[in-house]
């Protein structure tokens, strides 16, 4: 019976992620059909299943990496930089990581996901995302210096630096905290 | 949109092979233990995804895109750098569509830092990118663990500028 018992909450506790994704589906769906008829309704569907054609074949490859990262890369090695015991030099890495990562979330969640397979731990992870998100030098290059000058790029960029240091130690205490499981 | 092949995918694709060759010449069941590590990830995805996605499409059928303009000028402070964290983070896809409608707000007279709190709100609560890419990948504890983490990084990186700005000028 104790056996048994990890697997069965565990698949509860996933359905009811997706129940809950579910339910605020329909409620977004009625609000949709309400504000914009049943053509609001087709004209989005018809977009999601563009959307998701396009998104298939490039899920078939995250995943496949995510996998074949799971069995290849040693657990220890992640684990050492960007684990339990990375503590700050982990952060570091992280933000560095987050930084120098190009293109949108088709490249970065794939690798997150991989790099959690991996042994990274999730403050390690939010710090990566937060950094990404705040300090892609890709995009402060292609779009930010060019729209807006060097001056607001400059003062964004610092008062951004903090950020994913923040997120990744109030992950941690967070999971300390509610003593989560991650 | 058909599937063309962008940059980011042509990487993820060659990454995966160069992945595949390593654990095919490494042997010992590996292919094996690799395929079955991917398919128990495809079950988890192939629900959520779906679903992600009529959310998306739902939510930006209904979404007042034209609604903020001069809500958030430089005299607004606090309140409209809040605002402007939370419009950010509404505004659908990459950076070809939030930085022009920031340039738009720049130049309608939003303030400085209420447009890097809205950059960063963008950066961090991207409602999209949640609902097609993280919620799908990486879990609802994961989505709701980062966005406690680091929610508070917009209107701070706003109020951080304003600060800056006022001993700088």
């Amino acid at each position: 019976m104790a056996d048994g018992e990890m697997p069965v909450r565990k698949r509860s506790s996933e359905s009811r992620s997706l129940f809950i994704l579910a339910g605020i589906v329909g409620a977004s769906g009625l609000l949709c059909y309400a504000l914009k008829g049943t053509e609001g309704v087709v004209a989005s569907l018809e977009g999601d299943l563009a959307l998701l054609a396009a998104l298939v074949p490039r899920m078939i490859v995250a995943l496949a990496i995510a996998g074949l990262v799971q069995v290849l890369v040693p657990k220890d090695l992640v684990g050492r930089w960007l684990g339990d015991a990375s503590g700050y030099r982990g952060y570091i890495l992280a933000t560095a990581a987050g930084m120098a990562t190009p293109g949108g979330p088709m490249l970065s969640f794939p690798l997150v996901l991989a790099l959690k397979a991996a042994g990274a731990n999730t403050p390690a992870l939010i710090t990566y995302l937060t950094s990404w998100s705040l300090l892609g030098v890709h995009r402060i290059v292609m779009w930010e210096i060019p729209l807006f000058g060097t001056e607001f790029a400059v003062v964004r960029f610092l008062v951004s630096l903090p950020m994913p240091f923040m997120a990744g130690m109030i992950t941690a205490a967070l999971i300390a905290r509610l003593k989560l499981r991650t | 949109m058909s599937f063309a092949p962008d940059l980011p995918t042509i990487f993820l694709m060659v990454l995966a092979a160069v992945l595949f060759g390593v654990a095919a010449v490494k042997g010992e069941g590996r292919l094996g233990e690799a395929f079955k590590a991917t398919t128990k990830l495809f079950r988890m995805v192939g629900f959520r995804l779906p679903l992600a996605l009529m959310l998306a499409g739902f939510l930006s059928q209904v979404m007042p895109s034209e609604l903020v303009g001069g809500s958030i000028g430089a005299e607004t402070g606090l309140s409209g750098i809040v605002i402007a964290s939370v419009v950010g983070g509404l505004v659908p896809s990459g950076p070809f569509v939030s930085f022009p409608i920031a340039l738009t707000l720049f130049k309608s007279g939003a303030g400085i830092p209420q447009l890097i709190a809205f950059v960063s709100g963008w950066g961090i609560f991207a409602l999209h990118r949640v609902l097609i890419y993280e919620w799908p990948l990486m879990g609802l504890r994961f989505t709701a663990l980062r966005i406690a983490a680091s929610g508070l990084a917009p209107p701070l990186t706003g109020l951080l500028a304003m600060a800056i700005l006022e001993v700088y000028h």
